[in-house]
């Protein structure tokens, strides 16, 4: 339990640094952003100087920063100016459809590496190993910008699937199995692309994880005992090669994340990436670090949540913490 | 006379760190060290491992900070000094290491190894140093046609004759021999150590010769000391320490020197 | 596991070596293989498909000598060509044509290729009827260099900083790793775009270059930091440098004689991984419009122009770019684990997150 705390704590202090370097880049960027916003004539002058007044913009760094946490825990997250509204309700909406995104192919992904990383490592050297391990070296080159650009290609050549966004238009009159329907039809390319884009390694680090324990030589024990092959792979073999496997799944977030702010901004998928796109070219600070942020808390959040598999699937951790 | 080398009351702790990076206790591996090593002599330090004997190595050569206790050489405590002084009295105490693969950096040549001491300590002016090393690979019983050579292309046995010949560069008075001997092979230790006693009178060096294997420290040295648990648990000549052991410890090594092999290496001292 | 050839590590170093030095000389002299200067314009020939290059006539007759037939904009078609069957062009090779620098300094006329009469476009032409393949070969001297540039950057970074705090030890150490944490527990694409934020958007392409190159510089230096502290971390313990240490050598010595040389091999392996690494990064950056802009040449802005549904779905050649820049990545994750295979294990994910210490 105490390590799972310290854990916790330790992904705070660093979502707290993470916020204190993404202001420190926004302090140091040269020139005043709020200037800019008042050629924006949407805006009007005395929201500027109430904008000024409330984010402190004239005063030192410390203090804006302060407000701006503030902000934060008053769940505002600072405010988009070229929005008009607070940062945070910008993010939900943007933050729920990167999740799905991510999710999905997070899930499909593992779905579709375990089995093909379990078969090549007891398949080493045969052709079905060769084979995944060809598939997944030349997935590996492809850079995920040319992978996306490709499958969006073949979308608007066929015509089987929708070449962006994340519903059709009138979707909101269509009833709720065909509103799924009509997502699912959506999510295809970019979760294609994101799982296609990721599942290499994911492949590598499980063949490898597996290949380990089949050596170690107490499954040769227990085969002797006259347990299935099959039983053998999933019930033994793989509980045992879990902990490496769960420290890559916060780490392949990580990856996963960046792969999809491309992916998004390609397919148009109104996530984080197109908003945190839009928000550089417009000079919008604070929704720049918002999405930073949230994109730094989901992946301290998958991290945690591997440390909580971890901790769930490893008995030994709950004594002393896993080796440093 | 006064001895060239003098330990009091050696301590030397570290503070263990577990997996957490909190510490978790002290561990002694010196626990009140003390004996005295006069010119041209011999002392040979004996014990099992984990008995401190290295930890003492390092200490003497400076390469670890005693936590209490005094290092006298020439008068001078080491354990006192800055790092300036330290520094400029480091060539009169020269160490060699147990695995010549190791002390030596695979990426230099023969000349390049030997030649260091004089160019970082800066007293051999450089034109002057290809003769000086080529003088101490001979006195090694290297030839200097294979100053060329990386480590890699030595034997084992050559790779030490090689790092002695660096330690005596600086012509120290206190040789260290950490082990230097255990890696080798039978004969290969025989030639070493007959190598080390030929230099000895020579070059008027006082040895420090720290060995589990009490059968050589009895050939080698003119006095033992026998170390566990950070303590020397026996001290005296080796006649007497081989010949009659007191301490518990002492019996047992004994004891490990007969299984090895009665016969003492050939050509004695 | 890896797409080598067979043979020992080195050999395999060596043959990747060679493949990526091909690869590369065709960008480092692109004006001499590129026919056209990558911003020449012919706007009557926008978005023209590749040029045919022909050995036999309408007549049957064979020519050793190959020829094209220029595109000709098909009557009432929008922005439709075919080819004209009444005219037959030689190719010409190793003939004097567009100035250039070689090297970017050697004033030069000399092309491989080129015709007399029609323009040839290996790939096709782009909205302005620019050669795609001169621009593809001028954009790969910018993005490769903007790579090799920000990878040097940061692996100078991490090996400063990795050396300092693996050296150093005690709260350096404490406060410089966990700086780096920070930069490896963001996910590394919005750190580099947020970086990129807070920069002027509207500069040259000159200064977007170095802009570029600054950005991806200062967010890669983390992962190599850190890499670089353990090896000194162990470098420090060894015996060689204790002997050192031990006759009187200066820790600036020991540091610059025995523990900066046990980086190189964990430098090499590094920068076979992040050189592409970074190429993609510039081409990423670019494609968004937050990179090198028009009319700069750049592999990023070759493809944006594929963010345009009209260009995606009619002008197939446009992507042909895309599909030619793969074989640079291949190369360099051949010789990544062919180094790894050679100089032994460093894991190629690295440490990715906070938790993977």
């Amino acid at each position: 339990m105490r390590y799972l705390l310290r854990r916790a704590l330790h992904a705070l202090l660093l979502l707290f640094g993470v916020s204190l370097l993404a202001f420190m880049f926004a302090a140091m960027a040269p020139g005043n952003y709020l200037d800019e916003m008042r050629l924006n004539p949407q805006i009007a002058p005395e929201t500027i100087s109430a904008l000024r007044a409330q984010y402190g913009m004239d005063r030192p760094f410390p203090v804006r920063y302060l407000r701006w946490l503030g902000s934060v825990l008053r769940g505002e997250w600072g405010f988009s100016f070229a929005y008009n509204r607070p940062v945070a309700s910008l993010l939900v909406v943007r933050a729920r459809n990167t999740l799905l995104l991510a999710a999905t192919a997070t899930a499909l992904a593992w779905l579709l590496a375990l089995p093909l990383g379990v078969w090549s490592a007891e398949r080493a050297g045969h052709w079905p190993d060769r084979l995944v391990s060809a598939g997944s070296a030349a997935l590996l080159v492809i850079p995920e910008l040319v992978l996306a650009l490709g499958l969006l290609i073949l979308a608007v050549r066929s015509g089987w699937f929708p070449a962006g966004g994340l519903e059709s238009l009138g979707s909101g009159s269509l009833s709720a199995g065909r509103k799924i329907a009509d997502l699912a039809r959506h999510l295809t390319l970019p979760v294609a692309a994101l799982v296609l884009s990721s599942i290499p390694l994911l492949i590598r680090h499980v063949r490898a994880a597996v290949a380990e324990v089949l050596g170690s030589g107490f499954l040769w024990a227990a085969e002797a005992h006259g347990i299935s092959r099959r039983r053998l792979l999933w019930r033994h073999a793989l509980p045992a090669a879990a902990n490496p496997l769960i420290s890559l799944f916060g780490f392949s977030l990580g990856g996963l994340l960046s792969g999809s702010l491309i992916v998004e901004v390609v397919m148009s998928w109104p996530g984080l990436g197109p908003l945190l796109l839009e928000a550089i070219l417009t000079r919008d600070l604070y929704v720049v670090i918002g999405c930073v942020l949230l994109s730094t808390l989901f992946l301290v959040g998958g991290n945690l949540a591997a440390d909580l598999l971890l901790y769930w699937a490893d008995p030994r951790i709950r004594w002393e913490g896993p080796e440093p | 006379m006064e001895p060239l080398l003098s330990v009091a009351g050696l301590v030397k702790q570290y503070v263990r760190t577990g997996p957490a990076g909190g510490s978790r206790g002290i561990l002694t591996a010196l626990d009140g060290v003390t004996f005295t090593l006069a010119a041209g002599r011999t002392l040979a330090v004996v014990g099992r491992s984990g008995s401190g004997k290295s930890t003492l190595a390092l200490c003497i050569a400076g390469l670890e900070r005693p936590t209490a206790g005094s290092i006298l050489v020439e008068g001078r405590d080491m354990a006192s000094l800055g790092a300036t002084e330290l520094r400029a009295l480091r060539p009169r105490i020269q160490l060699v290491f147990q695995d010549p693969a190791a002390s030596l950096n695979p990426r230099f040549t023969a000349e390049q190894l030997v030649a260091e001491p004089l160019q970082v300590q800066g007293r051999v002016p450089a034109r002057e140093r290809p003769g000086r090393v080529r003088l101490l690979m001979e006195c090694v019983g290297l030839s200097a046609a294979m100053r060329s050579r990386t480590p890699g292309e030595f034997s084992g046995g050559q790779r030490q004759r090689l790092a002695i010949a660096r330690a005596l560069a600086l012509e120290p008075r206190v040789l260290i021999l950490d082990e230097a001997l255990s890696a080798l092979d039978c004969s290969v230790q025989a030639q070493i150590a007959n190598l080390v006693a030929e230099l000895q009178p020579a070059l008027r060096l006082s040895c420090l010769f720290i060995t589990h294997d009490l059968r050589m420290a009895g050939w080698l040295a003119d006095e033992i000391a026998v170390m566990e648990r950070g303590r020397i648990v026996e001290m005296g000549s080796s006649e007497a320490v081989v010949e009659s052991p007191q301490h518990g410890v002492t019996q047992s090594l004994v004891a490990a020197a007969r299984a090895r092999g009665a016969a003492p290496p050939q050509a004695g001292r | 596991m890896r797409p080598a050839p067979g043979g020992s590590p080195r050999h395999r170093v060596f043959v990747w070596l060679v493949a990526l030095a091909v690869l590369h000389a065709l960008v480092v002299f692109a004006g001499v293989i590129s026919p056209y200067a990558p911003e020449e314009q012919d706007r009557d020939h926008a978005y023209a498909p590749p040029t045919r290059i022909h050995w036999i006539d309408s007549r049957g007759g064979f020519h050793p000598r190959p020829f094209i037939r220029p595109w000709l904009p098909l009557e009432g078609g929008l922005g439709e060509f075919a080819e004209d069957p009444a005219q037959q062009i030689p190719l010409r090779f190793l003939v004097a044509g567009a100035p250039y620098r070689l090297l970017g300094v050697i004033p030069c006329r000399l092309h491989l290729f080129a015709t007399e009469g029609a323009r040839i476009s290996l790939l096709g032409t782009d909205g302005y009827g620019r050669d795609q393949f001169s621009r593809l070969l001028y954009g790969g001297q910018i993005s490769l260099l903007a790579g090799w540039l920000a990878a040097a950057l940061a692996l100078l970074g991490g090996t400063i900083i990795g050396t300092a705090a693996g050296f150093l030890g005690g709260w350096a150490d404490d406060a410089l790793m966990r700086v780096a944490e920070l930069f490896l527990a963001l996910p590394w694409l919005y750190l580099l775009f947020a970086l990129r934020a807070f920069l002027p958007l509207a500069v040259s392409p000159l200064q977007a270059f170095f802009l570029v190159v600054g950005v991806i510089g200062a967010v890669g230096w983390a992962r190599p930091a850190r890499l670089v502290r353990g090896v000194v971390l162990s470098a420090k313990e060894r015996d060689f440098v204790r002997a050192a240490r031990g006759f009187g050598a200066s820790e600036g010595y020991l540091l610059r004689r025995h523990v900066l040389p046990e980086t190189a091999s964990v430098l090499l392996t590094q920068a076979a991984i992040l050189v592409p690494q970074y190429i993609l990064a510039e081409v990423t950056l670019s494609f968004l419009g937050l990179g090198v802009p028009e009319p700069a040449p750049s592999w990023g802005n070759l493809l944006a122009s594929l963010q345009q549904y009209s260009v995606l779905a009619s002008y197939w050649w446009m992507c042909l770019p895309a599909v030619i820049m793969v074989p640079f990545f291949l190369g360099y994750l051949g010789l990544a684990s062919a180094l790894q295979a050679w100089t032994g294990p460093v894991k190629i994910a690295g440490g990715g997150s906070g938790s993977a210490e």
